[in-house]
């Protein structure tokens, strides 16, 4: 067992491209740690460096308290699941999942027994003589995290491992490696684009954008408090809504956009704001639809079941989204009045994006 | 009685007198060979009408320098314009088996060594020319009549030959007349040309000496082999009648070799390679010439034009110190002490029998072989022709180009000229010689053994192709006189 | 008259022009042009070795001579001789063109400065038109030549003779056909190996890394298992056309000295062209095709067995 200290990490390749700019991270032991960020963003990168496919331009990293920075990837204690799985392909899914012991020289009566005890745990006793390309895709996303923990690595890193997967299965497998998690009790640095498998699956995230980390919080945290106007809308589905305006202060506050304006009281909105040209982040479920507040249009209706999503417009091709409960029914061309819920409003900076408090 | 007896007399008179004048005009006029060719031709392109006649000689590229200036004089004579087509001696023999199956008639005089003849008569490309012989009246005096029945086979006239092109031996006389005393000394004669097989490997014997050598007052800094000779694939077969001193086979075909006379042969053919230079199994005339010219051995056994290239040649060493000698004798099958000197290559010319004017194609023959315009290509700087009748030996040209003691030689050697096997198939019976000749000097056989492969081997052949037409061409071409020997008595 | 040609066209183009006609008018080429270059000459080749015929004597008297020709193949020592010997000069050659090609490859396909250029002069051997390579060869091979003086520091340290006998001697000439074979080849599976070190996944390696694995186990274990195919494909290949040397065999020795040097092929080619034997040639190459057919098969067989793997594995 072991943790992640990341110390200004930095990887430049050649002069000009810097694919992670000075990354400083603390993975605790057992902990379930998911870097996200849209494609570029650094993440792999970041993950290649602590793997030992790449070697950092500067910084430091340590697994435990050894610094690991000149070590060979199988020098780490680590294991790594990819992103398209890596299954030999000339050999059977017992010899993949021996693999690891096989280099070392184990002997053969141990590496049977630890195979086959490994392959138990991961339901896949059956498929032992087949090749890989004889599973289906949920059968070889087990045998390669079984090639993997059969080592017992005390950090086990993944990079998108189930980006090949269709959505059903992808679904499940999450559940799959949280309970995994749960049982092996190592440090888990899990690397993914989609906000989704961040959010239901990690101990806490990392957020990167062009190489900068974003912000590093749980899940919820992020989800509540997203530190800029990238991190906001990078989580939560629908995409919050951003709208361009200035917060006023004419008595009580007020928020002026080109299309309506809106009054709160003084405590929904952060003092640093005033008078300032600002971008408001309103998640979509804290968009109210109701008979107060600015008039609008409906212009489409998208029902998920549940809830009932609602597009509209003050007059312009700029749609706003709310979540509503799904026995309110809505058509297009209602006219309605919205307003946003105080604790659900978020002011990021135009310039810089950065949440005002 | 006597007026009827009278009358069938004048009768006959003029019949007799009508036929020979009509004989006399069937021979074309002409006081010399190459006249009635030219005047043959002449008439020929008259009687047919040609309006600018043209035909194509298959030439063996080796004379690309020197025949093509006869084709245009023959031009300026007749009016035919003769092409050439070359190829390499050894690629030629397919060029007319191929004739054979396409009959396109694309050459009309084929220039190629004697042994095609027979393939290629079998398979119908060659054209008799006996009949054209009658009108053009050709001749051939002055040549040895082993060289003569080479021209033809099963009885008719196929190829009229301008090339005395039997082995012969060339000794280096600068290093025999150092080494003379010391040899005189040890053998009781003065070092000159061996009188057999036996005593050339004896001199080869003395004289082959080692790089770095001091003898005779003669320091040596290369090797100086005691001989060199013909001795790989393709060459073996054109030197071996030499050492077997008699026919190859019996009247009905059965192979000779495999018997005292012919494991004799087998033996001297191979054990004079000791005293050759190591490589000699894989060299042919491209590179046995210059290792001659270059000094590095005392005798080369070779076709003819070894000594001119050696004398002639910028690079050479041994300008002006060659000895010419005829081929040495062996104790041949009838026991008797007798030279056999095989003509090795030989060129001359045929006609193709899918010409479309085979008489126009003969009449160039007729010509260019002729006494007076052969001679002329005989003593051709640029030419290989080598001298074969007797009028060289007086022609100043000849002697010029080939010098007197070499003509003088080689047409004594000529008395002793024969062909090689001229029967359907003898390639493949010269290729089955030569491997196991081969075998032997590689010391992977014996010379016994060998003689049992190559009677085993030639067998086979014969049966393949036909034993009552071997033998019936083989006595054909005994009885010519082609091999000198006849069949021994008892067979 | 010109009314009713012009309706015949008119009707042959609509003819033409059915859909079902349409469909099948590739295919028609297809087996034309199959007909026209492969059966025919084979069937002919087929009748021609039934047949008693040397060329010198005229087709019209060739006769039916049943398998006799086969026969008389089979029971030919030099037909045996012959085709060791090609099998053994293929067998070597090929053996060494895929050891070098290999370890060249090895060292080509990493990114290094010049790298291209290097590639570039490896492949230059295989664009030389073998006869030049083979009257280069003859040049190098001269016992006093470029070669032997290369090598003269080696021989004479090991007490050989430095004029070493390339063509002349026995063995000297198999092996100076051997490696000219090999210079010219080798660039051939250089580049077959070079694609397929470029088409190794580079996560597999990476997985292997992980898992501990050292370069020699990551290459054993890994890299070569999935060459496989493109060693398969390069013993294939090269087979193929080092069981028909020929042009090296006639260029640099004629076969000789001796025979040491005469492979299958030159076997073949003086059978029917130097001595006539056209129906037992045409004998002799229908059953050297079945031969050779039959391991190349065996080699496709091998060789498709390896991608069907390697691929399904891809298409995942």
């Amino acid at each position: 067992m072991a943790s992640i200290t990341l110390q200004n990490l930095v990887k430049k390749f050649g002069e000009t491209v810097t694919a992670v700019a000075g990354v400083d991270l603390d993975v605790s032991d057992g902990e379930f740690m998911v870097v996200v960020g849209p494609s570029g963003c650094g993440k792999t990168t970041t993950l290649n460096m602590i793997s030992g496919f790449e070697e950092p331009t500067s910084g430091t990293m340590l697994i435990g308290d050894r610094v690991v920075n000149h070590l060979e990837p199988g020098d780490r204690g680590l294991g790594m699941v990819f992103q398209d799985l890596a299954l030999f392909p000339h050999m059977t899914v017992f010899e993949n999942i021996a693999f690891g012991l096989r280099v070392d020289k184990i002997v053969d009566t141990e590496v049977k027994e630890r195979v086959s005890k490994v392959a138990t745990t991961m339901k896949i006793s059956h498929l032992l003589s087949k090749k890989p390309a004889q599973c289906s895709g949920g059968e070889a996303q087990r045998v390669a995290l079984a090639r993997t923990i059969i080592t017992q690595p005390q950090v086990l890193l993944m990079d998108e491992p189930l980006s090949s997967l269709d959505a059903k299965l992808r679904i499940e497998m999450r559940t799959e490696l949280k309970r995994l998690h749960e049982e092996l009790k190592s440090t888990f640095v899990y690397v993914t684009h989609d906000q989704a498998e961040a959010m239901t699956m990690a101990d806490r995230i990392m957020v990167m954008d062009r190489g900068y980390v974003q912000q590093i919080d749980t899940p919820l945290g992020i989800y509540r408090k997203p530190t800029n106007q990238f991190v906001g809308t990078f989580f939560g589905q629908p995409t919050m809504n951003i709208i361009p305006g200035r917060v006023e202060n004419g008595g009580s506050p007020k928020f002026v956009s080109e299309h309506f304006e809106m009054s709160f009281a003084a405590d929904a909105i952060p003092g640093s704001s005033i008078g300032k040209e600002i971008n408001l982040g309103v998640r979509s479920e804290n968009v109210s639809i109701g008979d107060e507040g600015a008039a609008a249009e409906v212009r489409l209706i998208e029902p998920l079941g549940d809830e009932t999503l609602v597009f509209f417009s003050c007059g312009n091709e700029e749609f706003l989204v709310a979540k509503v409960d799904a026995e309110r029914e809505f058509s297009p061309g209602n006219q309605i009045r919205f307003g946003f819920l105080p604790g659900g409003m978020h002011f990021f900076d135009v310039e810089s994006g950065v949440r005002l408090e | 009685m006597k007026r009827i007896f009278l009358a069938t007399l004048i009768l006959m008179g003029i019949t007799v007198f009508v036929a020979s004048t009509a004989i006399a005009a069937m021979v074309h006029p002409g006081k010399t060979v190459e006249e009635r060719a030219i005047n043959g031709a002449k008439a020929y392109i008259k009687k047919h009408n040609l309006k600018k006649p043209k035909q194509t000689m298959l030439l063996i590229s080796l004379f690309k320098n020197s025949q093509p200036k006869y084709l245009r004089q023959w031009k300026k004579l007749t009016g035919v314009e003769m092409g050439s087509i070359q190829y390499g001696y050894t690629d030629i023999p397919a060029k007319i088996m191929a004739e054979a199956v396409a009959k396109t008639g694309q050459y009309d005089v084929i220039n190629h060594f004697p042994y095609v003849i027979p393939d290629a008569v079998g398979a119908g490309t060659l054209q008799p020319l006996d009949a054209y012989m009658a009108k053009g009246k050709p001749d051939f005096t002055g040549i040895d009549s082993g060289l003569l029945a080479q021209q033809s086979y099963k009885g008719k006239t196929y190829w009229f030959i301008l090339d005395g092109d039997h082995i012969a031996l060339f000794l280096r006389s600068d290093v025999m007349k150092a080494a003379a005393k010391e040899y005189k000394a040890k053998f009781g004669k003065a070092p000159g040309c061996p009188d057999t097989m036996a005593e050339w490997e004896q001199m080869a014997k003395f004289f082959h000496t080692k790089k770095g050598q001091t003898r005779w007052g003669m320091k040596f800094k290369q090797p100086l082999y005691g001989a060199q000779a013909y001795r790989s694939i393709n060459f073996s077969y054109r030197h071996f009648p030499a050492y077997m001193g008699g026919l190859l086979f019996d009247k009905n075909m059965n192979p000779l070799i495999n018997s005292p006379n012919g494991i004799r042969a087998i033996k001297e053919f191979t054990s004079i390679v000791k005293y050759m230079p190591p490589d000699v199994q894989g060299w042919g005339t491209p590179q046995l010439y210059p290792h001659w010219g270059s000094g590095r051995a005392f005798s080369f056994m070779s076709f003819p034009s070894a000594m001119g290239y050696a004398n002639r040649n910028p690079k050479s060493k041994i300008k002006g110190h060659q000895l010419a000698c005829p081929v040495p004798a062996v104790k041949g099958a009838s026991g008797k002490m007798v030279r056999r000197a095989p003509q090795a290559a030989g060129t001359g010319y045929m006609v193709n029998a899918h010409s479309k004017h085979p008489e126009l194609a003969y009449y160039f023959i007729q010509w260019f072989t002729g006494p007076t315009q052969g001679d002329i290509a005989i003593a051709d700087p640029a030419g290989f022709w080598d001298p074969m009748r007797m009028s060289n030996l007086t022609n100043k040209a000849v002697l010029a180009k080939h010098t007197e003691p070499f003509v003088k030689m080689t047409m004594k050697n000529a008395k002793n000229a024969i062909s090689l096997l001229m029967i359907e198939g003898n390639y493949e019976y010269f290729n089955v010689l030569d491997k196991n000749m081969a075998q032997v000097m590689q010391g992977n056989i014996s010379a016994e053994q060998a003689a049992k492969n190559v009677e085993k081997g030639w067998n086979r052949i014969t049966d393949d192709i036909g034993r009552k037409e071997q033998i019936k061409a083989w006595r054909a071409s005994v009885a010519s006189g082609a091999y000198i020997d006849k069949f021994a008595p008892t067979n | 008259m010109a009314q009713a040609t012009i309706k015949e066209r008119k009707s042959l183009s609509a003819w033409l022009a059915q859909e079902k006609v349409f469909r099948l008018i590739p295919f028609i080429m297809v087996e034309a042009t199959f007909l026209l270059l492969l059966a025919i000459p084979f069937i002919l080749t087929i009748y021609i070795s039934l047949l008693k015929w040397r060329a010198n004597r005229p087709f019209e008297q060739a006769y039916f001579h049943g398998l006799l020709n086969y026969v008389r193949v089979l029971t030919t020592e030099d037909f045996w001789w012959a085709l060791g010997r090609t099998f053994y000069f293929a067998g070597t050659a090929v053996m060494l063109e895929l050891l070098f090609g290999f370890l060249l490859a090895m060292l080509a396909y990493k990114q290094f400065r010049g790298r291209r250029i290097y590639i570039t002069i490896f492949l230059v051997p295989m664009m030389v038109v073998p006869v030049v390579g083979g009257y280069n060869f003859s040049m190098i091979y001269i016992d006093s030549g470029p070669l032997n003086q290369i090598l003269s520091p080696i021989t004479e340290a090991m007490g050989v003779n430095p004029r070493i006998r390339w063509l002349s001697h026995p063995i000297a000439a198999q092996w100076a056909i051997i490696l000219a074979d090999v210079w010219q080849w080798t660039s051939l599976t250089f580049l077959i190996f070079l694609s397929g070190f470029a088409a190794l996944p580079q996560q597999l390696t990476n997985a292997a890394r992980v898992l501990g694995a050292s370069r020699w186990q990551i290459f054993w274990k890994v890299h070569f298992p999935l060459l496989k195919p493109a060693i398969m494909i390069a013993v294939i290949i090269r087979s193929m056309e080092a069981l028909k040397l020929f042009d090296l065999s006639v260029l640099l020795t004629f076969g000789g000295p001796g025979t040491s040097t005469e492979t299958i092929a030159f076997f073949l080619w003086r059978q029917v062209w130097q001595f006539n034997k056209y129906s037992f040639g045409a004998a002799a190459s229908i059953l050297l095709l079945f031969m050779f057919g039959t391991l190349i098969f065996y080699g496709i067989y091998l060789l498709v067995r390896e991608r069907d793997i390697v691929e399904e594995e891809r298409m995942e």
